[in-house]
C-alpha cells in the first residue's frame, strides 16, 4: 500500500514535470516581457522620474527586436539578460552599458562537444579569410549576418527548400541592398545587384532557387554552410558548375538532404528533385537509356535494311549482264 | 509530278535547320556536354524555339488553306490495311521487285505510312514539343504540382522525350527519303518540288 503511494506520487511528478516544460516552449517569457514591453513595440509608456505622469517615448527602430523572431530563434531559451547587463532592468539604461563586451558565439560554442556538428572552429577560421573579414576586420564578425535575436538554422532543419534560401539571401540582402547599413561599414556607393548579376539570365529565377553564397563562397568539403566569401572576381559565373550531373548545388544547397538521403536510401540524384528544374543536372537516366536503346536499334535496323538493299542491287546488275 | 509547292519547301528547309539547331543545343544543354558554351546554347535554343512556333504557325495557316491537309487524313483502311502492306513492301517487297502498293500522285502525296508519321509528327511531337517548351521558357505558368510530382519536371522530362521521338523520327525520315526512284531523288524533290515516280 505504501509502496503503491509513492509510485504514484512519482508518477504524478514526473506527469507535472512533463506538462510543466514541454519541449520546445521558451523558458522564460515572463522575465523577458519586461524588455519587451519596450523592446517588442514602436513605442512605450514610462513613469516620470517624479511619478507624476506616463510619458509617451518612440522607440528607435534599430533598437526594435521581433518577440516572434526570438523566441522561434536558435537562442529561445535564453533570458535577455544571460546576454545582455541585468543591470538593463533599469530604466533609463545606464550609459556605461553600452561598453559592456558581449559574448560571442565562440564564447559559447567554442570546444563544446555538443555543438561540434556545426565546427564552430572551422566556420570561425573561413569568416576569418573572407573578403568581408579582410577588408573590415573586427568590425565584420558573426554579428553582422547573424541577428543573436533571431537566427534559427535553415539548411540543417526540416524546412522547405525555398524558405532555407529566401533566409540565406536575406542575411547578405540586409546590406547589400541596404545602403543605411551598408554605408556603416565602407564609404562606397552600394553596388546595384541587378546590373551587377544582369549576365545571369532569369535572374528572379535563378535568385528564388539559389543562395548568393553558392556563388559566392569557396565550396568546403568540411562544413555544411561555407562561410569563405570570396572576393568578387573568384566567384562562380560558369552555368555549367550547376547546370550539370555533378553539380555544384549538391556540395553547397542540397548538401544536408543529399547526405540525408544518402544515408537513409542510399540515392542522391533525386534531391534536387523536388525544388527546381536545373537543365543539365536533373537528368532521367532512365529515360536517357530507354531513348538511347531504341535510337540504336532503330539505327541497326536502318544499316541492316541498306545492307539488303546494296546486295540486292548487286544480283540486280548480274541479272542484267547475264541477258543483254 | 509537281508535289511539293514553294510554300511548303521553304517551309521545310527553315522547319529542317531550327529543328537541327535545337536537337544540338538542346542535347548539349540537357547532358551538359558543352558542344556549345552553355549561355550561348540556351539562347540559341530560345531564339531558334520561338522561331520554330512562328514558322510551324504559318505551316498551319497555309496547310489548311490551301487543303494540303487532306494529304494528313488518316482513313480507316490506312490504319487496317495500308500500314500493313506498306511495311510489308519495305520490309520484304523492295528486295522481291515488287512495286509500291502506294506510289505518290497528285491526290495521294504521301503513302498509309508517310501519312501516319507526318500525321503523328505535325498534330502531336510538335505541338507538344511547343506547348512544353513554352512552359520552360515562362516557368511560371507551369502547374506547382502533379500528383506530388513537380510540374517543371514533368514538363521538362516530356520535353526531353518529345526531343528524343523528333530525333527517331528524323533518322527514320531522312531514311525513308533514300527509298525514291533513285537514293537521292527523293531529296531532290523537296528542293525542286518535282517528284520522279518509283
Ligand atoms: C522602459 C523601456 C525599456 C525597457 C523596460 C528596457 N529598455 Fe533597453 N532601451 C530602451 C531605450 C529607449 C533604449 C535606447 C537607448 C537609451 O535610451 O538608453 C534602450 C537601449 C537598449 C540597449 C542598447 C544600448 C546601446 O545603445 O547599445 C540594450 C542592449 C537594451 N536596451 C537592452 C535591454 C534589456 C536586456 C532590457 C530588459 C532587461 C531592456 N533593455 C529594457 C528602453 C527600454
Ligand atoms: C545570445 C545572446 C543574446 C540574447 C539572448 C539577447 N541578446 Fe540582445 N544582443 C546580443 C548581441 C551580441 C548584441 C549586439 C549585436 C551587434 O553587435 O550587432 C545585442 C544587441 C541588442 C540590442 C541593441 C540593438 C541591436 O540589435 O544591435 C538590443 C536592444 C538588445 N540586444 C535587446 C535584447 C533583448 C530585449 C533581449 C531579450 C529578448 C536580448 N537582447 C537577448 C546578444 C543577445
Ligand atoms: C551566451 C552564450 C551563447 C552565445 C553568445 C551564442 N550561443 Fe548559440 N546557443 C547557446 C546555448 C546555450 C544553446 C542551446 C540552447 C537550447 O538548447 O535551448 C545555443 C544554441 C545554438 C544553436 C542551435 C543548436 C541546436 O542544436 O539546436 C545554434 C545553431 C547556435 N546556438 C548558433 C549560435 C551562433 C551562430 C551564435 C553567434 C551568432 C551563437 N549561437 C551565440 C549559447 C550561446
Ligand atoms: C557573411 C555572412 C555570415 C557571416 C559573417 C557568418 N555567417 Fe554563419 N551563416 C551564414 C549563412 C547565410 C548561413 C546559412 C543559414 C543556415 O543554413 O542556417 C550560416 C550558417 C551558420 C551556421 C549553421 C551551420 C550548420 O551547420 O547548420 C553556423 C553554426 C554559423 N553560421 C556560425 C557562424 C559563426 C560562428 C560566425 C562567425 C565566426 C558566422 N557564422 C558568420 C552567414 C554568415
Ligand atoms: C553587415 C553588412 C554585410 C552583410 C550582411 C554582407 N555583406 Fe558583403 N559586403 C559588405 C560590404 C560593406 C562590402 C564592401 C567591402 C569593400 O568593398 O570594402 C561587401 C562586399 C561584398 C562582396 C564584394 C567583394 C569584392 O570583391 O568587391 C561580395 C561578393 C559580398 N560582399 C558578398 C556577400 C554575401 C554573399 C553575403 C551574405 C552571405 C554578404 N556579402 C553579406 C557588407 C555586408
Ligand atoms: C550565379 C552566381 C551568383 C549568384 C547566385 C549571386 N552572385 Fe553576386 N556575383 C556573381 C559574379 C560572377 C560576380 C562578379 C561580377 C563581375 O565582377 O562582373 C558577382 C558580383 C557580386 C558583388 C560585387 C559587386 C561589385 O561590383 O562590387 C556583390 C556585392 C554580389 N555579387 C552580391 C551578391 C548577393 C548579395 C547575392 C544574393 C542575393 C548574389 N551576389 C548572388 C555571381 C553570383
Ligand atoms: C549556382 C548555381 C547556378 C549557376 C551558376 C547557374 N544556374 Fe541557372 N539555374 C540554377 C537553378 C537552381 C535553376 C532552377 C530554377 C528553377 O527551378 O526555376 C536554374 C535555372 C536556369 C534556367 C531556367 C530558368 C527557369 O526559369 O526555369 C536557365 C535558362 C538558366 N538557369 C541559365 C543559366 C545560365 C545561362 C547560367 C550561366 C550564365 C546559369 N544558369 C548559371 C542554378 C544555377
Ligand atoms: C534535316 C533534314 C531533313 C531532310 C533532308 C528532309 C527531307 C524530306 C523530304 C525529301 C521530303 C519529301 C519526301 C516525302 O514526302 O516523304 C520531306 C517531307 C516532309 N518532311 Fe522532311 N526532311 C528533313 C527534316 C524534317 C523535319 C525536322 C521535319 C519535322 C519536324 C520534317 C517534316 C516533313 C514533313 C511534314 C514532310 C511532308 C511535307 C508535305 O508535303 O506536306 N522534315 N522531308
Amino acid at each position: 500500500m505504501v509502496h503503491t503511494s509513492r509510485f504514484v506520487f512519482i508518477l504524478l511528478l514526473l506527469v507535472t514535470a512533463v506538462a510543466g516544460y514541454p519541449a520546445d516552449t521558451p523558458t522564460n517569457r515572463q522575465d523577458n516581457q519586461a524588455c519587451f514591453n519596450c523592446h517588442g513595440k514602436t513605442h512605450f509608456r514610462i513613469l516620470s522620474p517624479d511619478s507624476s505622469r506616463m510619458v509617451l517615448f518612440r522607440m528607435y527602430t534599430d533598437l526594435i527586436i521581433s518577440e516572434q523572431g526570438f523566441y522561434k530563434s536558435n537562442h529561445r531559451n535564453f533570458k535577455c539578460v544571460d546576454c545582455h547587463s541585468d543591470e538593463y532592468n533599469l530604466y533609463p539604461h545606464e550609459g556605461s552599458l553600452k561598453f559592456n563586451e558581449i559574448s560571442t558565439c565562440l564564447d559559447c560554442h567554442g570546444g563544446d562537444q555538443k555543438y561540434a556538428k556545426y565546427q564552430f572552429e572551422e566556420i570561425e577560421t573561413a569568416c576569418n579569410r573572407s573578403v568581408h573579414a579582410s577588408r573590415m576586420g573586427k568590425d565584420f564578425n558573426c554579428y553582422q549576418c547573424h541577428d543573436p535575436h533571431t537566427y534559427k538554422i535553415a539548411a540543417r532543419g526540416e524546412q522547405e527548400m525555398h524558405l532555407v534560401i529566401s533566409q540565406g539571401n536575406a542575411t547578405c540582402l540586409a546590406c547589400h541592398n541596404n545602403s543605411m547599413i551598408y554605408n556603416t561599414l565602407v564609404e562606397k556607393t552600394l553596388p546595384d545587384l541587378e546590373k551587377i548579376h544582369e549576365w545571369l539570365p532569369n535572374q528572379g529565377d535563378h535568385f528564388s532557387k539559389i543562395r548568393c553564397i553558392e556563388c559566392h563562397a569557396r565550396v568546403d568539403q568540411k562544413v555544411l554552410v561555407s562561410h569563405e566569401i570570396l572576393p568578387k572576381d573568384k566567384s562562380v559565373r560558369d552555368c555549367v558548375a550547376c547546370h550539370s550531373g555533378n553539380s555544384l548545388l549538391l556540395q553547397t544547397l542540397y548538401k544536408y538532404r543529399s547526405t540525408e538521403n544518402i544515408r537513409t536510401m542510399g540515392f542522391m540524384n533525386a534531391v534536387i528533385l523536388n525544388d527546381a528544374y536545373v537543365i543539365g543536372a536533373n537528368r532521367n537516366t532512365g529515360v536517357a537509356i530507354i531513348m538511347i536503346i531504341l535510337l540504336s536499334s532503330t539505327l541497326l535496323g536502318i544499316i541492316l535494311h541498306i545492307a539488303f538493299r546494296i546486295k540486292r542491287s548487286g544480283e540486280n546488275k548480274m541479272i542484267h549482264k547475264k541477258t543483254p | 509530278m509537281y508535289l511539293y509547292p514553294l510554300w511548303i519547301r521553304f517551309w521545310h528547309l527553315i522547319n529542317a535547320i531550327l529543328f537541327l539547331l535545337l536537337v544540338i543545343t538542346g542535347f548539349s544543354m540537357h547532358f551538359s556536354w558543352e558542344i556549345i558554351r552553355f549561355d550561348l546554347g540556351i539562347t540559341i535554343h530560345n531564339v531558334t524555339g520561338i522561331l520554330l512556333i512562328i514558322s510551324y504557325g504559318l505551316f498551319l495557316f497555309f496547310h489548311f488553306l490551301t487543303g494540303n491537309w487532306r494529304h494528313y487524313a488518316i482513313t480507316r483502311k490506312d490504319l487496317t490495311q495500308g500500314i500493313r502492306m506498306q511495311i510489308r513492301y519495305y520490309l520484304l517487297g523492295v528486295f522481291r521487285g515488287h512495286t509500291n502498293p502506294f506510289p505518290a500522285t497528285l491526290e495521294r502525296k504521301f503513302n498509309p505510312l508517310q501519312k501516319t508519321t507526318y500525321f503523328l509528327v505535325i498534330y502531336l511531337l510538335l505541338p507538344l514539343l511547343i506547348i512544353t517548351g513554352l512552359g520552360l521558357f515562362f516557368p511560371q505558368t507551369v502547374i506547382q504540382s502533379l500528383w506530388g510530382v513537380s510540374g517543371l519536371h514533368l514538363t521538362a522530362m516530356i520535353h526531353t522525350l518529345a526531343g528524343f521521338f523528333g530525333i527517331l523520327f528524323l533518322m527514320v525520315h531522312l531514311y525513308f527519303c533514300t527509298m525514291g526512284a533513285t537514293a537521292m531523288s527523293g531529296f531532290s524533290s523537296i528542293i525542286t518540288g518535282y517528284h520522279r515516280g518509283d
